[in-house]
């Protein structure tokens, strides 16, 4: 059993510390608890080992934005995938967050463009097609694209918004594709949970 | 299936009990406020992470503790495993022979219990939600997928509902679109529940009748369950789809969904006659009795194992004729847990295997 949490002002008084402390804790994955420790580790490090994390936080923010075509993060604009001109600019692979595009990209098995939503369709979390830029995702569409491949994660929510932009691109004449769901390779069947499996099975294909 | 040994910790008015438990009946005696109901508590709690008497899981936390500790060992025809719930105020977590489960629904089907309690008797005669507690539990023990389903089909639920709130504001054009996106899968996962409570419900109804006919001469006892008639899951959904078209004015309107498993009921009739509207005291107890030993019936038949009977004094205000015929019903081949103030509140031969005695929120084997 843990211990109850402490409240973040506790450590101390000290306005400079729980600046930073607030500042990280708003962090994902990052507890108030957390947030302290790393700012006491912080303070214990070397003053130019630190400026170098400043540094690269601030070139951070000001060298990298979204690309303005597809949303991906790069130090160019259009990012350098937009801008590749090897890559098939008539497909383009739906995903939700950029960490998709990265995992798509590690098979080397894909060559067309991306759009990274940066959300999904979620009314209780008041996201609608305006916040994932569904609108935008559309006028991509009227450029000669041949197809658009929805890589949303396979969620109630994935799925709802796979569906809408499938409903709203059907006057455009172009070719709507989901990613086959199925078990995650280098998985046993035996501790797969049930979901996954029930999908698996029916989406089954036949061997060939 | 028997629980072998139980640990409790600051659980409710347990401040720590330890306990052997064999085979048969395991009677624990005790005045009220002394802790049976909490050790029941317990069990349920370990068994499916909730409580039958409270939603606020922190009342469960001993008063003036930090945190509570549950650890059972459990044996079952395919092995043994233990089981472990640690509580804290805002926080629970759930263990497998030392494996953390991720969800809630990964401990389902792991102690399977059947509750008789005396908050219970709302179960035959109380209102819809009730019944569907009862039903969507009893599928949830011996079939934990149907955990995810129900949890889908919520999620969509609230989906659609925060839509049709905005379209309930102003007549929203944007939401109505996005609202086609919900309806499919909504459709679908509203059906496959109804299925699967369909099917549940047809494997007990007769049980339940055959038991109410064991325990009373009034009946006969019947649940049925409306919205499953139809019998495959296309069908219902093809129902479910009309009766959507048909209630789309009033739901935008009232701003919610208002078809769908999340508002069936599984009336019970007692003699052709609403139990909710007609029954007696007396009926509607003997109807809640059949239900649960119906549910254990059902479980056994499904999984091939009885389940953990926890029976919490519930035949104390029952004359000695209903009292026979009440433990004449229970299937005694497996594990019972039975609370009870006096052994001679029991009736007549009965006979427990283990005697234990609870006061002041302790627990200890009875000197024999
Ligand atoms: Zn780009």
């Amino acid at each position: 059993m843990t211990q109850p949490l402490s409240s973040p002002g506790s450590l101390s008084a000290v306005p400079i510390i729980e600046r930073a402390v607030k500042q990280l804790s708003k962090l994902p994955g990052i507890g108030p608890r957390m947030a302290q420790r790393l700012t006491l580790a912080l303070l214990k490090r070397k003053k130019e080992e630190v400026q170098e994390l400043v540094d690269a936080l601030g070139q951070l923010i000001d060298g990298v934005n979204p690309c303005p075509e597809c949303g991906n993060y790069d130090q160019q604009t259009p990012c350098r995938i937009c801008a590749d001109d090897q890559r098939d600019r008539s497909v383009i692979c739906v995903v939700e967050q950029h960490q998709d595009l990265i995992a798509i990209e590690r098979t080397s098995q894909y060559h067309g463009l991306y759009h990274i939503l940066g959300g999904v369709l979620s009314p209780i979390d008041g996201v609608g097609p305006e916040e994932i830029g569904i609108p935008k995702l559309l006028r991509r569409l009227n450029e000669p694209v041949r197809e658009v491949i929805l890589a949303t994660n396979p969620t109630i929510e994935g799925d709802a918004t796979a569906h809408y932009i499938q409903d709203a691109s059907k006057t455009l004449g172009v070719r709507i594709t989901r990613l086959a769901r199925g078990l995650p390779s280098g998985s046993d069947i035996e501790y797969a949970d049930e979901s996954t499996l029930a999908l698996a099975l029916s989406t089954r294909s036949e061997l060939k | 299936m028997r629980l072998a040994s139980l640990l409790i910790r600051h659980f409710r008015l347990i401040g720590e009990a330890s306990l052997e438990l064999g085979s048969g009946m395991q009677l624990f005696l005790g005045l009220n406020a002394q802790g049976k109901t909490s050790l029941i508590e317990a069990i349920v709690f370990l068994s499916t992470s909730t409580s039958h008497r409270t939603h606020k899981e922190e009342e469960l936390i001993q008063w003036g503790e930090e945190t509570a500790y549950l650890r059972g060992r459990v044996e079952r025809l395919d092995g043994e495993e233990t089981l472990a719930c640690g509580l804290e105020k805002k926080r629970k977590s759930i263990k497998a022979d030392d494996v953390a489960l991720p969800r809630v629904g990964d401990l389902y089907g792991r102690l399977r219990t059947v509750l008789f309690a005396p908050e219970d008797m709302a179960v035959a005669a109380g209102g819809p939600a009730e019944r569907r507690r009862y039903v969507d539990m009893a599928i949830a023990q011996i079939d934990p997928s149907y955990i995810g389903l129900l949890q889908q089909y919520r999620r969509l639920v609230k989906q659609r509902n925060q839509l049709l709130k905005r379209m309930q504001l102003r007549s929203d054009n944007s939401a109505q679109k996005e609202l086609a996106v919900w309806d499919a899968p909504f459709l679908d996962a509203a059906a496959k529940v109804t299925e699967r409570r369909g099917r549940y419900v047809r494997a007990l109804a007769p049980l339940v009748t055959e038991y109410y006919g064991r325990l009373a001469d009034d009946g006969p006892c019947v649940i049925h369950y409306p919205a499953a008639e139809p019998e495959t899951a296309e069908d219902i959904r093809a129902r479910l789809a009309e009766r959507l078209e048909r209630s789309r004015g009033t739901e935008a309107e009232r701003g919610n969904t208002l078809i769908g498993p999340h508002r069936d009921d599984m009336p019970c009739t007692l003699a052709g006659k609403s139990l909710a509207q007609f029954g007696s005291q007396g009926q509607r107890r003997a109807a809640a009795l059949s239900l649960r030993l119906a549910e254990a019936r059902a479980a056994r038949d499904a999984v091939g194992e009885t389940p953990l009977l926890l029976i919490d004094d519930v035949v104390y205000e029952m004359d000695n004729t209903r009292r026979a015929r009440f433990w004449d019903s229970v299937d005694r081949t497996g594990q019972l847990i039975v609370t009870a103030a006096d052994l001679g509140h029991l009736g007549a031969r009965i006979e427990p295997a283990q005697i234990f005695e609870v006061n002041h929120g302790s627990i200890h084997p009875a000197a024999s």
